[in-house]
């Protein structure tokens, strides 16, 4: 058919239609463009640019405030004042003559003279003004003319120059060219002429230049003053016009404006997203690890900006609502009017204009005309500093809320309430809310993070590697934000359409666990707390939560193994250090080992209790595989050969300890009825305890379920005493001394537990003020050692020597000695104590306790059904249940396992019942773990029970059974929860449960059975109403989290009710396949640090680079933490002191002491450090960092507390006298610097008022407690022999503190006296205690110490400690060391206190000090030289006396020189006390005269005889250089000291008088 | 987690919508029946729809719980209890056969209204339950529902057609395609449509865009697969063959089977009419072969495949809360099974270790005879035995090759419908299974 121009379709309308398309698609486009427009962030980065513009123009009114002006108005006023000055005459006097001896310039010199003659007649100000500006451009005319002519001579120079070099080229050509001599000479003449000139022309330029630079020179000095007042101006203004620049910078322009419109700001809108890349901070995808791209601070802006001038302290803080206490003047600001005095002026007070003047008048501030959030807002724009406002701490930003309780809501109102209505001279309450919304603000801790300072800046760490969530989203939905609580979710879901994005598997870290994410890094965990750099603590919630799980020993059932691999590094690394000692006690209980080998045993009790085990072990190991191999014949028994192997140095092994006592000698410790109350519920006994609850959790449990746990639990706890007691070995108790004649007593018993340290560990309701929990409470510990007939043995043993029974025990011992009593008699403070501990009962008494020996027929029905429950696990049930009846028939007698103890028993053997218990303990300890907190024999190579929790963080929750635990927290929270409470767990009665009440105390006031009209998705219709919502916000989370699926709720709901898990589940569970763990007594924020913790191990080191690698020192010092805070140091000794960040008044601390002293003793400090010191801030305080103690009560302990006059006041007294200004006494510990001079320790006590010390901050000291807990108790008991004492010596009988420590000891030393201590002041109340340490433990402690001091670790080293430098003493000074000696012995010195090898000084034994010939061995030579020369610059509070002023030497007549030369007297004597005590000994008489023979060649020097001097001299320096060079000249006085001359010296002997 | 209350809110708005909207287009159906075909009567009905509408949205629109209309609890758990692959096969089947049977009835524009309004109200009416909206309103899923509208629409257009056609050739008319067969121009009607298409679809695209952003996923992980792992919604017929069949059968040949038939498609169809132009009456063999191969063997499974299937592939109630934890009994027999241990009540042949390969082979053919023997017949007998009976005609017409093709094909396409019955009926597993090579049937 041929076409037509009919169309098909209407063309009109197809038209209609493309038109209505066409239009569609430009609305689809325009609502695309809007979108874009939209998008949340531009707008937070549309305002935030409007908060730095509004922030920024606040800081150029501040600065272009009235103050500014007046800075500027006194410089422009210098200025002017320099310009009118007279012109120095000296200059001017020296300028002109200068001038004068230029001919050329005589004329311009008279004229200048002239004016300045003129000058200094001249009155007139104005005139005087001209006729300087004239006289000085005069004077830089002169100059210039010098200038020209400078140029000109250098001109001419020049000039002449080329003519010589033609000159020279001419007469060089004509030689070339071979001219005749005349020739040749008279262009030789020409070009010395014209050198002649070239002279003459260099001479003028260079005087020129010399007269110029000269008159410039005087020129500079004559106009310095103006010249210096106008830079100062001009420095003064550039400030303003820097913030002005920056202001216009930012403001936004037309340009910007444009760029910004819809539909343009698509293309290049200055509005654009942000991101760091992060390469190698990579998240794991699966299937590769992929680059983060953190886009967070495209919303986040001012994520890293600092506060001007504090590289700290976030620009914008977060929102936050202060009260604030505002001074206000004496009278009204009245604005003085023309004509108007501010006297006449007692009218009403009315607001002027803006009102601002009247504001900076009255309070140094300004209000800014428009808010910055709320246009409306009385919003502080100007704080001049030092003003009332900056005094009572208002800052630029601050929106005023409420005056004086009368709301605030508008400038205006504010206006009134700051102007009109004070009553004027009385501080007007403010409250002000400061800071800005998310996500404006900056980061709270800017030292730590995202700033450039930080050590993780933004660039370099981005935001998601900590908080986690979706880094590379720019919507707040899709960024993964996590809220923190029920109502936040609700807010973010209507205000941001949050949603819980469960596909992103990485979710931002909510709040209270964000924290975690530093484990990430921080595998050591103990380098969060807080120290010296970052005082504030990093992450304390993280800190705590490690500080649980290593009281808890969770890590005893949940390996945290931070190994990925021998060398990878995954997380925290917690393991159970193995189990050597246990393997050792079980080898020690094998009665075939002394036949193996005499020396088995010798081995196995060193592995059992020595501090280095390796040699032991492994000769132990060899010695067992040996007698396997030995096979019929073997001695051991198979589970010692089974055992052995551990013995073995596993790769990487673990270092902490099972926290539990050891059982394996349980039965002589405790008995039946203890055990049974304490196992059935170890808080009934103990309310503080950290043992877990594992029997009586039945509040889950219903019905049948109920009844079984009701009637099995009691048989279990039987069970488990019984196989206890069963395998307990035989222990040797620790006899009483011999010799004792006083009576025990239990106050000298109480005393002892006071003073001798018991209290740095534990508790006891009579000492209520100590508060360790490192070691159990001991109130009730005589109700639980009666229990026992033998426990007062028991106890008396463990005082003793804890570590007989439990060798690695954290309780050291004390080295208890006896003691003679001032009436003669002799005493055993052990005895004392253990007679007064078995009287703390506290009345407590065990209940409802089954008999011990006997079985009832239902008991034993019971105990046959759990027996056939285990056996059941191996042999068919038919079986099982004969066999649970009658036992294992005597042919099954090589069973392997457990099974073998039911070999041979029948029903009626005797103690049928009892084995039949043992058997179904060791199942149920088995089954319970319980050996993974206890030592238990049998169980020395049982593995850790439960989940491993090294990526638990990440653990996925398809792999988490949440069983019912929804429904069962759903009839909780609606009320109907518990069912089958048994009589023995009412909540009211039982403190565990009170413990653990939903959500605890957050909890009170919310009525539980709330009606709330939500439902779950998850919940049928089952369900009581409850939601998140309807608890309180914290289990609300949790709550949430569980509903979600979330390992977090999971978490939680473990650590409250573990075993609740079974809820519903027991009806289809077998008894012994239910959860077994137990229920910890923690309270919500002790789970919350726990979770925290275990949230944060996700085994997923970043790459090498971002782990936290510290250095050598910083190692030292984390390795040596863990151990200490292990051991508990802290207890007793002050490992860091207090610092106070006092924020002062200047001169208010006092004068700086006069420090004349040594020069190696003066504190030195930088000089910017000293300049910086003096800065004030707007407040107009300086900050000090003091370092040190604050002096204590000698009667309460309590910090002292003085008036103004330092005389001692009472809280009370305080607090009611206006007129005192309580003052607190501080000690320093470290030189400090206040008011720009240095304050050195030592020198006096700085007293710190009150006040600078509630504007600055506080950092709390760690350890000491047990120092401040026994000072006053010290100087109680010493004031009953002495009323004199001095508060301050008590210190010296308490554990010293150990800052300094490093640098005071040599480490060799301090490793020996940890592993084996000994007493060295002889003052001392108590000693230092023995502790188990591993020589690791040991030697990580030294270095510690050494670490903090800076002092040199492993090993030191001192030129004083080689006898070359004494013998080059000893050749400027013959007599160095006897003449020192002299000093030593003389009795107004050294040994007026110190004990000296045998001899003590006479009087008050508490007056003694250290044993002098111990120093050698003890101290590092830098620490005795400055420790003579000034002691109280180490210990402040020391008593030891300047003996050596820098200034006045001791008599001549004891050692000829200066007070240096005497102290390096003492100090080689004292570091060389061995050289000179072997010299002045002959051992001569001991020695055998030696038979002649051959040398030995590998003859040990000590050993054998020497080679005969004859031959030692004979011998050529040239064959052996070494010998010539190591004998000291047979003329040196110091051959003396060498012990090789001793015999060839006639003995000298010296006794002290 | 989203309590029900904050799930009424969110979804609240998009409820109040849909309900305006379909109150919108029912008024304008009103306004049009009233006006244009001048009929009051139906007028009168939609306009009191819409109005019933329009309340609905309001009420929709307070967004609390007992106010948003929604199916009582109790239809809910009904349904839930009510379905199962069996019924929804079995449903789906019944169904379709009811719209084939009374197609007459069912192509009258008021009627097929009437099922559309029904539809989307039942569909709003679900859609206030949380676990229906998760699956229906997931992204990905939203096409679908649209897919299945536009399918059920052209299904219905397609019907209409022929039912009009056979009216028309009943009465010796010729069908409606052969009154409007003249040639149009490329422009403007080709063309210009092709433009305002594409300006149409751009615009929505755009629109689509905007409203439904591309869902974030869980990462892809070897070590764990999401569950339910599902196929791309297209495939998800073939998945759902899986449950009854090994792989290599339901994912390699079945579909290639299904390739090959359609295009041998052209060569078997020996019926010249109903060329050009849609007709039921004249082609019932093709119609009913083609219409239950397409939608009840491809499109209710893929229905089921994406609204029906949830965690651990087990069948969800569309009101049910799609619990990983649901457990679902598989313990299915294979035919060998049943054969030797329940019928013969003896124990399966079983070849001796180490005896030679023949014996081994012999020894499993014998084992699996029952199963081999059944599918050889099936596909072996059947075919010919169809050809003398219920094929006779088709066999003279087509000749033997075509017939075998066509016949084998057909018999192909009904193991799949015959395994489900056999599952769900006996819990046969497979009837042919030789694990030791990797081959069940």
């Amino acid at each position: 058919m041929p076409a037509t121009e009919q169309t098909l379709w209407n063309m009109k309308t197809l038209h209609v239609v493309f038109g209505v398309s066409a239009i569609g698609l430009l609305v689809a486009t325009v609502a695309m463009l809007t979108a874009d427009h939209n998008r949340p962030w531009k707008k937070y980065q549309r305002e935030f640019r409007d908060l730095e513009t509004w922030t920024t123009a606040a800081r150029v009114a501040e600065e272009d405030s009235r103050a500014f002006e007046q800075r500027a108005r006194e410089l422009e006023q210098g200025l002017a004042e320099a310009r009118r000055a007279d012109l120095e005459p000296s200059l001017t006097e020296a300028f002109l003559a200068e001038v004068r001896t230029v001919a050329a310039d005589s004329e311009a010199a008279a004229l200048a003279a002239a004016d300045v003659e003129r000058l200094r007649g001249e009155e007139n100000l104005e005139e005087r003004l001209v006729l300087r500006g004239d006289l000085l451009q005069r004077l830089r005319d002169i100059v210039d003319r010098c200038r020209f002519r400078e140029d000109l001579s250098a001109g001419q120079l020049k000039l002449s120059k080329a003519e010589l070099d033609k000159a020279r080229a001419d007469y060089e050509l004509a030689v070339s060219d071979d001219l005749p001599a005349s020739q040749l000479d008279q262009l030789l003449a020409t070009a010395d002429e014209v050198r002649e000139r070239v002279a003459e022309a260099s001479r003028t330029s260079q005087a020129d230049t010399t007269h110029r630079k000269k008159l410039e020179e005087l020129l500079r000095r004559i106009t310095a003053p103006e010249d210096d007042a106008a830079k100062a101006l001009a420095d003064h203004r550039q400030s303003l016009e820097m913030i002005t620049k920056t202001l216009a910078d930012k403001a936004p322009n037309i340009g910007k404006s444009v760029l910004e419109l819809p539909v343009l700001d698509a293309f290049n809108s200055p509005l654009r997203i942000d991101q760091i890349w992060l390469p190698k901070l990579t998240f794991n995808n699966n299937f590769r690890d992929v680059a983060r791209f953190d886009r967070c601070t495209t919303c986040h802006k001012g994520i890293d900006k600092t506060a001007a001038g504090a590289p700290t302290d976030p620009a914008y803080p977060q929102l936050e609502t202060l009260t604030i206490s505002l001074a206000t003047p004496k009278k009204p600001p009245l604005l003085v009017g023309e004509g108007e005095t501010e006297a006449s002026s007692s009218r009403v007070v009315t607001i002027e204009g803006d009102g601002n003047r009247q504001l900076e008048k009255a309070y140094g501030m300004q209000l800014a005309e428009r808010g910055l959030f709320d246009p409306d807002a009385p919003t502080v724009s100007v704080v001049l500093p030092e003003s009332p406002a900056a005094i009572a701490g208002l800052r630029t930003g601050d929106v005023i809320e409420s005056i004086d309780g009368g709301r605030s809501y508008a400038r205006g109102v504010a206006l009134t309430g700051l102007i009109e209505s004070p009553d004027w001279g009385r501080p007007l309450e403010l409250v002000v809310r400061r800071g800005v919304p998310e996500p404006y603000s900056s980061h709270p801790r800017l030292d730590l993070f995202v700033g450039s300072l930080s050590p993780h800046p933004k660039q370099v760490f981005g935001c998601t590697i900590c908080h986690e969530g979706q880094g590379s989203a720019t919507s707040f939905k899709w960024a993964s934000h996590t809220p923190n609580n029920p109502a936040q979710a609700r807010d973010w879901h209507d205000e941001y359409g949050w949603f819980d994005n469960h596909h992103w598997i990485y979710p931002m870290l909510s709040e209270r666990f964000e924290e975690s994410s530093c484990l990430k890094c921080h595998h050591q965990v103990v380098d969060l707390e807080p120290s010296s750099r970052f005082p504030e603590p990093p992450a304390p919630k993280l800190v705590k939560g490690y500080h649980l799980i290593r009281e808890y020993g969770c890590y005893g059932c949940h390996e945290i193994n931070g190994y990925a691999g021998a060398d990878t590094r995954v997380g925290p690394d917690m393991r159970l250090s193995p189990p050597y000692h246990e393997v050792a006690e079980a080898l020690l209980g094998d009665p075939g080992l002394a036949s193996v080998d005499p020396a088995a045993a010798g081995w196995a009790r060193e592995v059992r209790s020595g501090p280095d085990t390796r040699q032991a072990r492994e000769r132990l190991v060899d010695l067992v595989a040996r007698d396997a191999e030995a096979g019929e014949d073997a001695k051991l028994t198979p589970r010692s050969h089974t055992l052995a192997p551990l013995l073995k140095d596993p790769e990487t092994p673990g270092r902490f300890p099972k926290v539990g006592p050891s059982l394996r000698y349980v039965a002589s410790k405790v008995g039946f009825d203890w055990l049974y109350s304490w196992l059935r519920n170890p808080m009934d006994f103990r309310p503080s305890t950290k043992m877990p609850r594992f029997f009586g959790l039945w509040d889950h449990l219903s019905g049948a379920g109920l009844e079984e746990s009701q009637r099995y639990e009691p048989i279990e706890i039987r069970s488990i005493i019984a196989y206890l007691q069963a395998a307990s070995e035989p222990f040797d108790y620790v006899q009483p001394y011999e010799g004792i004649t006083a009576k025990p007593d239990p106050e000298r018993g109480r005393k002892v537990v006071q003073v001798r340290g018991c209290l740095a560990c534990h508790q006891h309701e009579e000492f209520p003020r100590a508060m360790s929990n490192q070691g159990p409470n001991l109130s009730r510990i005589g109700a639980k050692m009666q229990s026992n007939p033998n426990g007062a043995a028991w106890l008396y043993s463990w005082l003793r020597e804890p570590g007989r029974y439990h060798p690695k025990t954290l309780m050291p011992n004390v080295l208890l000695e006896p003691v003679t009593l001032p009436d003669g008699t002799v005493s055993d403070p052990a005895l004392d104590a253990t007679v007064w501990l078995m009287q703390s009962t506290d009345d407590w008494q065990p209940e409802d306790i089954p008999a011990a020996d006997r079985l009832t027929d239902d008991e034993r029905a019971a105990t046959e059904e759990l027996a056939q429950l285990y056996l059941e696990g191996r042999f068919t049930t038919k079986k099982a249940e004969e066999y649970a009846r009658g036992g294992l028939p005597e042919s099954m007698a090589d069973i392997k396992g457990d099974e073998t103890m039911l070999v041979g028993l029948t029903a009626d053997s005797p103690g049928r019942d009892h084995r039949l218990l043992e058997y179904v303990g060791k199942k149920t300890i088995a089954k319970l773990a319980c050996y993974s907190c206890h030592n238990i024999p049998g169980f020395e190579d049982a593995k850790p029970a439960g989940a491993a929790l090294a990526d638990w963080g990440r653990k996925e929750s398809s792999k988490i059974a949440f069983e019912q635990i929804v429904p069962y927290l759903m009839h909780q929270l609606s009320g109907h929860g518990g069912h089958g409470h048994g009589s023995a767990h009412g909540s009211e009665q039982d403190p565990a449960a009170a413990h653990m009440s939903i959500g605890d105390e957050r909890t009170a006031g919310i009525p539980a059975d709330r009606p709330v009209a939500q439902d779950l998705a998850y919940a049928s219709g089952e369900q009581p109403h409850v939601s998140p919502e309807s608890v309180d916000p914290d289990t609300g989370y949790f709550l949430e989290k569980l509903l979600a699926h979330d390992r977090q709720g999971f978490l939680w709901q473990k650590l409250r009710e573990p075993r609740s898990y079974d809820y519903k589940k027991t009806e289809n569970k077998s008894y012994n396949e239910r959860y077994r763990m137990p229920q910890f007594p923690f309270d919500a924020e002790e789970r919350e640090a726990v979770m925290t913790f275990v949230l944060g191990l996700v085994a997923e080191p970043p790459a090498e680079e971002f782990l936290h690698r510290p250095d050598r020192r910083e190692q030292a010092r984390l390795d040596g933490l863990v151990v200490a805070e292990q051991y508990n140091c802290g207890g007793c000794h002050v490992l860091e002191t207090d610092r106070w960040d006092v924020r002062y008044e200047p001169g208010e601390l006092g004068e700086a002491p006069t420090l004349a002293d040594y020069a190696f003793l003066q504190p030195h400090f930088p000089v910017k450090k000293l300049e910086d010191s003096l800065e004030t801030d707007r407040r107009g305080r300086r900050l000090a960092s003091l370092h040190g103690m604050p002096i204590l009560d000698p009667e309460t302990g309590k910090p002292e507390l003085v008036d103004q006059d330092f005389v001692p006041i009472d809280r009370e007294e305080a607090d009611e006298d206006p007129e005192i200004i309580p003052h607190r006494p501080f000690m320093l510990y470290r030189d400090a610097i206040v008011d720009g001079e240095p304050w050195a320790v030592g020198s006096q006590t700085i007293y710190v008022p009150e006040d600078a010390l509630a504007a600055g901050k506080t950092y709390p000291p760690r350890g000491g407690d047990l120092a401040r807990l026994l000072f006053p108790v010290v100087i109680a008991d010493e004031k009953e022999i002495n009323p004199n004492v001095k508060p301050s010596d008590a210190w010296g009988w308490l554990p010293p503190p150990l800052v300094g420590e490093g640098s005071k000891v040599q480490s060799g030393w301090l490793h020996k006296f940890l592993l084996a201590p000994h007493p060295i002041r002889p003052a001392a109340v108590l000693r230092m205690p023995r502790f188990h340490f591993s020589t690791q433990e040991a030697a990580a402690l030294v270095d510690y110490f050494a670490a903090v001091d800076g002092a040199e670790f492993p090993y030191d080293y001192d030129a004083r400690y080689e006898d070359s430098t004494l013998a080059e003493r000893e050749r400027s000074h013959p007599g160095h060391l006897d003449d020192a000696m002299k000093i030593v012995t003389n009795t107004n010195y050294c040994v007026k206190c110190h004990l000296l090898g045998d001899y003590a000084p006479p009087g008050n034994p508490k007056a003694l000090a250290p044993q002098l010939t111990a120093v050698q061995q003890r101290l590092r030579p830098d620490y005795v030289h400055g420790w003579i020369g000034n002691p109280k610059r180490f210990l402040p509070y020391t008593g030891m006396p300047v003996n050596i002023p820098f200034d006045k030497p001791v008599s001549q007549e004891l050692y000829r020189g200066d007070s240096d030369q005497q102290l390096s007297a003492l100090t080689d004597l004292l570091m060389h006390y061995d050289t000179f005590a072997n010299s002045r000994v002959s051992l001569e008489a001991y020695l055998q005269p030696a038979e002649p023979e051959k040398p030995a060649e590998n003859n040990p020097p000590g050993n054998a005889a020497p080679p005969p001097a004859a031959e030692a001299e004979n011998e050529s320096p040239l064959e052996n250089p070494l010998r010539s060079a190591d004998l000291p000249d047979a003329g040196d006085p110091l051959l003396g000291s060498s012990a090789a001359s001793n015999r060839r010296r006639p003995p000298r002997r010296r006794r002290l008088e | 987690m989203h309590s029900n209350e904050l799930f009424l809110q969110d979804v609240s708005g998009f409820l109040g919508g849909y309900y305006a909207a379909i109150a919108i287009i029912n008024g304008v159906m009103a306004v049009l029946l009233w006006k244009r075909y001048d009929s009051p009567g139906w007028a009168a009905v939609w306009a009191a729809f819409a109005s019933v509408m329009m309340i609905l949205a309001s009420l929709a629109l307070t967004g609390t719980e007992g106010t948003v209309p929604a199916l009582p609890d109790a239809a809910r758990s009904l349904v839930n209890t009510l379905s199962g692959p069996v019924n929804y096969t079995v449903g789906t089947t019944v169904l379709l056969v009811g719209l084939f049977v009374f197609r007459r009835f069912f192509v009258k524009p008021m009627v097929a209204w009437s099922l559309f309004n029904a539809a989307v109200l039942l569909m709003g009416l679900s859609m206030a339950d949380q676990n229906f909206a998760l699956i229906v309103m997931k992204p990905d899923n939203v096409p679908i529902v649209g897919l299945v509208f536009l399918l059920a629409f052209f299904t219905w257009v397609a019907t209409k057609q022929a039912v009009v056609n056979d009216e028309r050739i009943a009465r010796g008319e010729p069908p409606m395609e052969k009154l409007a067969d003249e040639k149009v121009l490329v422009w403007p009607d080709l063309v210009y449509t092709e433009l305002i298409c594409m300006v149409a679809v751009s615009a929505l695209l755009l629109v689509w865009a905007l409203l439904l952003q591309a869902p974030l996923e869980e990462p892809a992980s070897s070590v764990k697969t999401p569950n339910p792992s599902k196929a791309p919604w297209y495939f998800l017929g073939l998945q759902e063959m899986l449950v009854y069949f090994d792989p290599w059968y339901a994912g390699v040949v079945l579909p290639s089977l299904v390739i090959f038939g359609l295009m041998a498609m052209p060569y078997l169809d020996f019926n010249k009419k109903g060329n050009g132009y849609y007709s039921i009456s004249e082609r019932k063999f093709a119609y009913l072969t083609w219409q239950f191969g397409f939608l009840e063997l491809w499109i209710t499974l893929i229905i089921l495949g994406t609204f029906l299937r949830g965690p651990n592939w087990n069948f969800y109630g569309p009101f049910e809360y799609w619990s990983p934890y649901k457990v679902e009994v598989l313990n299915n027999v294979d035919l060998r099974d049943m054969f030797w241990v329940n019928f013969m009540n003896m124990p399966r042949p079983v070849a001796a270790s180490g005896s030679p390969w023949y014996v081994q082979v012999g020894t499993i053919l014998l084992r699996e005879a029952p199963g081999l023997l059944l599918l050889g017949g099936y596909l072996v007998i059947l075919p010919p035995l169809l050809a003398v009976t219920v094929f006779r005609r088709y066999y003279a017409k087509m000749g033997f090759i075509r017939y075998m093709v066509m016949a084998n094909l057909m018999l192909l396409m009904l193991t799949l419908p015959i395994k489900m019955v056999l599952r769900w009926t006996m819990n046969l597993r497979y009837i042919v299974s030789i694990p030791e090579i990797s081959l069940n049937f």
